[in-house]
């Protein structure tokens, strides 16, 4: 391997190749151990470092279309798969099931990607049965080459079948904790969960029938393999975001309870809700095989005992919750999920033991007072265009800059309508300066009109917005900025479709699905905490913006993946079909079989991992250029940061 | 095979003029294209010209096409408010597929029959126009 005169550094590598063994190993280690350190696996909070960087603004490179002219020989409307500072490094079909929400889990020695599916029902190419979508099982450890291990089919108790109702069906999300992570009350109850692994995952959506829809606890310690363990607040409805704390076992589950059900005696009937109708239930699943139930909560207003005008918010009753996301002693708590959208913070410790106390009310865990209902709030905000944006996603990112403590929250909405429905909102993403919770301020707003942020994805492919007229919100004093009631609206005419063929410009608004933010990262992980916003943009794909400084946030990448023409096997293949890629339909019959990303998260490699809504599957993406170079913090030279800029991940004991 | 395209066409407009015929209320909300001639070579394809849009529901469809190769209901909070989708299956020989495409919508009557041939731009057989939603 090595020539004669290299002896010498042969001998010396020979020599040193233990040390190099063992410290690779312990920085291996390290670095797992650090990934699980932070929320919801672990406690710690990592935090950023924003400056003041003046960093170039970049132009998104318009992506590839299947025809680059329409005409009549060239009519598909389509993306194709497009690359802006990122690779693709690995694809699964899922054997075409609308997936909503992807997580990544160090399990072990592997990586294993638990894929939540929405409702509907597909040939499982395992065992070759059509099975009711649940929750798909991908050891990705190798990313490209990801082995399908198992699809753990939605549980027949809620009624679903192929032929019949699917309202009831699909496992939309998931959330998975070590049982060494979680604490126990005795050594018996260490023991017993030793070296195990738990998902938590919804069962069954918006059937509106109680009784039909739960949750679920399933062991997945062997991920070919997994056992239910516990069905928990059966009796419910309306099943959503979930949160769970693996370092307390805290889960806040989100779902209602639309009467008193037998089943279930954490029952708690009677919670008011606008738009979509759910709240927090909360329970302690510390011991996944026994729930301990803590309390349901809420925003003010919602609470079963409220009458007349909510005194919060900007409807009555206020808007349902989409998802909390915890952190340190706080609640991100976003309501609305695409409209009359507002955003909570919450001392955690005091929703937890709020109904504990001497002075609480009786039945304060499931009916509590309006004054026990605003005890644990911080503070709360609107969102820009008021009733036309929602509460989606809360992602907190706790930060310092100039040696002072300055906190974000990135917001997003929900994109509702197909093809960019006239009269309605492009929905947005934002950031919030909370550094003062009780006075919540907008930021990064785009000076040249106060109806969008810089965190933007133009709707043209030549990246200029078109049909935006400005929108006329209620009057609010709540969303942080002075233009409370301006976000753009969809005019008449902004969707040219496909007709008359070769005119009409090609755009993100013409591909049947929707466009518009869905959701961010939630995940916690560096290096790309505080540095990057990663997005999930619907027929925009993956979209990732630069907001070290967060006043100035730049688009630094993108991916949009290709539709599958080709089939739902393993690879994409054609075993069995001719493409998997759903249609979905916009204006006058329009049809088309475009992606539709709806989720994105990151694993503590930094690999990033995008599911599909309309069948196209999982894929796995890697940045790449200026992407990198910023979530990595190593490209300092183009700033004036002066080297300030690769510090964060790293620092622990954030008092929030 | 040219002759038989206005027989089609005849066909799938005389089933929306009957289905729209004999449900007056929502009359008015629909509107029918056939965006181009589907030659119904195969048996999926000429029951799903038999399909009533704004009428046929999920029962009606197992019916008549059978049990569906793959279904999607893509609704996060609220199920009924996008409705949901059934495909069914064409094996066309020579390892080519096409599916058929049926939608519901919010009421669980069928809104849009597509044909998808492998690879290929949807084919809008029929499809009912409704008030866009909004949130």
């Amino acid at each position: 391997m090595f020539p004669n005169k290299n002896k010498l550094f042969r001998q010396t590598l020979v020599s040193v190749l233990p040390t190099i063994s063992v410290s690779a190993g312990a920085f291996l280690f390290g670095a797992y151990a650090l990934a699980q350190s932070y929320p919801p696996y672990g406690p710690d909070v990592p935090l950023a470092h924003f400056d003041h960087g003046k960093r170039q603004h970049l132009t998104p490179p318009p992506p590839n279309l299947m025809c680059p002219v329409l005409s009549p020989t060239c009519q598909d409307v389509r993306t194709a798969q497009s690359e802006w500072n990122t690779e693709l490094l690995g694809y699964d079909s899922l054997d075409g099931r609308s997936t909503y929400q992807p997580l990544v889990v160090h399990q072990g020695n592997r990586y294993i990607a638990y894929m939540a599916h929405h409702a509907g029902c597909a040939i499982n190419r395992l065992n070759l049965v059509n099975e009711v979508n649940g929750t798909s099982l991908v050891d990705v450890t190798d990313p490209q080459h990801p082995v399908y291990l198992t699809h753990i089919p939605n549980s027949p108790s809620d009624g679903a079948t192929c032929t019949g109702s699917l309202d009831a069906a699909g496992n939309q999300m998931v959330h998975v904790c070590g049982g060494d992570m979680l604490p126990s009350n005795s050594r018996a109850e260490a023991e017993r969960k030793r070296g195990h692994f738990y998902m938590l995952r919804t069962n069954g959506n918006a059937s509106g029938q109680p009784g039909t829809e739960s949750h679920e606890v399933w062991d997945v310690t062997n991920p070919k393999s997994p056992t239910l363990l516990k069905t928990i607040d059966s009796g419910a409805t309306n099943t959503h975001k979930d949160w769970w704390e693996c370092y307390s076992g805290v889960a806040y589950l989100v779902a209602n309870d639309g009467t008193a059900s037998s089943v279930n005696p954490e029952s708690a009937p009677g919670w008011q809700q606008s738009g979509s109708t759910q709240h927090l239930k909360i329970y302690n699943l510390h011991d996944p095989a026994n729930p301990e139930y803590i309390r349901d909560f809420g925003f003010v207003g919602q609470q079963p005992t409220a009458t007349g005008n909510a005194i919060e918010g900007l409807v009555t009753p206020p808007t349902g919750i989409h998802g909390p996301i915890s952190a340190g002693n706080r609640i991100y708590a976003a309501y609305g999920v695409g409209a009359n959208g507002v955003v909570q913070i919450l001392d955690r410790n005091k929703v937890l033991n709020g109904c504990k106390g001497p002075g609480a009310s009786p039945n304060c865990a499931k009916s509590p007072t309006q004054s026990e209902m605003l005890a644990p709030q911080l503070g709360w905000f609107t969102l820009p265009g008021t009733s036309l944006q929602g509460g989606h996603t809360s992602f907190p990112i706790y930060g310092e800059e100039d040696g002072r403590p300055r906190n974000l929250i990135l917001m997003t909405s929900e994109e509702g309508g197909n093809e960019c429905t006239a009269g309605s909102a492009p929905h947005g993403a934002w950031l919030y300066d909370v550094t003062d919770e009780a006075h919540p301020k907008y930021i990064a707003e785009d000076p040249n009109d106060p109806a969008r942020t810089m965190m933007d994805v133009p709707n043209g492919f030549d990246n200029k917005w078109i049909g935006i007229v400005p929108g006329n919100g209620v009057p609010d004093n709540h969303c942080g900025t002075t233009n409370c009631s301006q976000s753009g609206i969809y005019g008449a005419t902004v969707t040219p479709q496909d007709a008359p063929v070769g005119t009409a410009p090609n755009n993100f608004c013409n591909q049947g699905a929707r466009f518009g933010i869905h959701s961010s990262t939630e995940l916690f992980y560096p290096p790309y905490y505080g540095r990057l916003a990663i997005l999930a943009w619907f027929t925009g794909g993956l979209r990732v913006f630069d907001i070290r400084n967060p006043d100035q946030p730049r688009a630094v990448g993108y991916f949009i993946p290709a539709p599958n023409d080709n089939g739902c096997g393993p690879k994409g293949g054609p075993s069995p079909g001719p493409g998997c890629t759903m249609p979905n339909t916009g204006r006058d019959g329009h049809t088309v079989n475009a992606i539709h990303t709806n989720n994105v998260e990151v694993d503590d490699r930094g690999l990033i991992y995008i599911a599909d809504r309309a069948g196209t599957g999982m894929h796995i993406i890697k940045l790449t250029g200026q992407a990198a170079a910023a979530g990595n913090g190593n490209d300092h030279d183009h700033d004036d940061d002066h080297g300030h800029g690769d510090d964060n991940g790293h620092g622990h004991g954030n008092d929030h | 095979m040219n002759a038989r395209i206005p027989l089609i066409l005849a066909g799938v407009f005389g089933l929306a003029s009957l289905s729209v015929a004999q449900d007056t209320e929502v009359a008015s909300l629909f509107t029918w294209i056939c965006t181009s001639p589907v030659q119904a070579q195969d048996e999926p394809t000429k029951q799903a010209l038999k399909i009533a849009v704004g009428r046929d529901t999920r029962p009606d469809i197992a019916r008549l096409m059978g049990a569906p190769w793959r279904t999607s209901n893509d609704a996060d909070c609220e199920a009924e408010e996008y409705g949901e989708a059934w495909e069914y299956l064409i094996d066309e020989g020579d390892g080519k597929f096409s599916r058929i495409h049926v939608a519901f919508n919010k009421d669980g009557k069928v809104s849009v029959v597509a044909k998808i041939s492998q690879g290929g731009k949807p084919v809008v057989l029929a499809y009912a126009a409704e008030k866009w939603h909004q949130h």
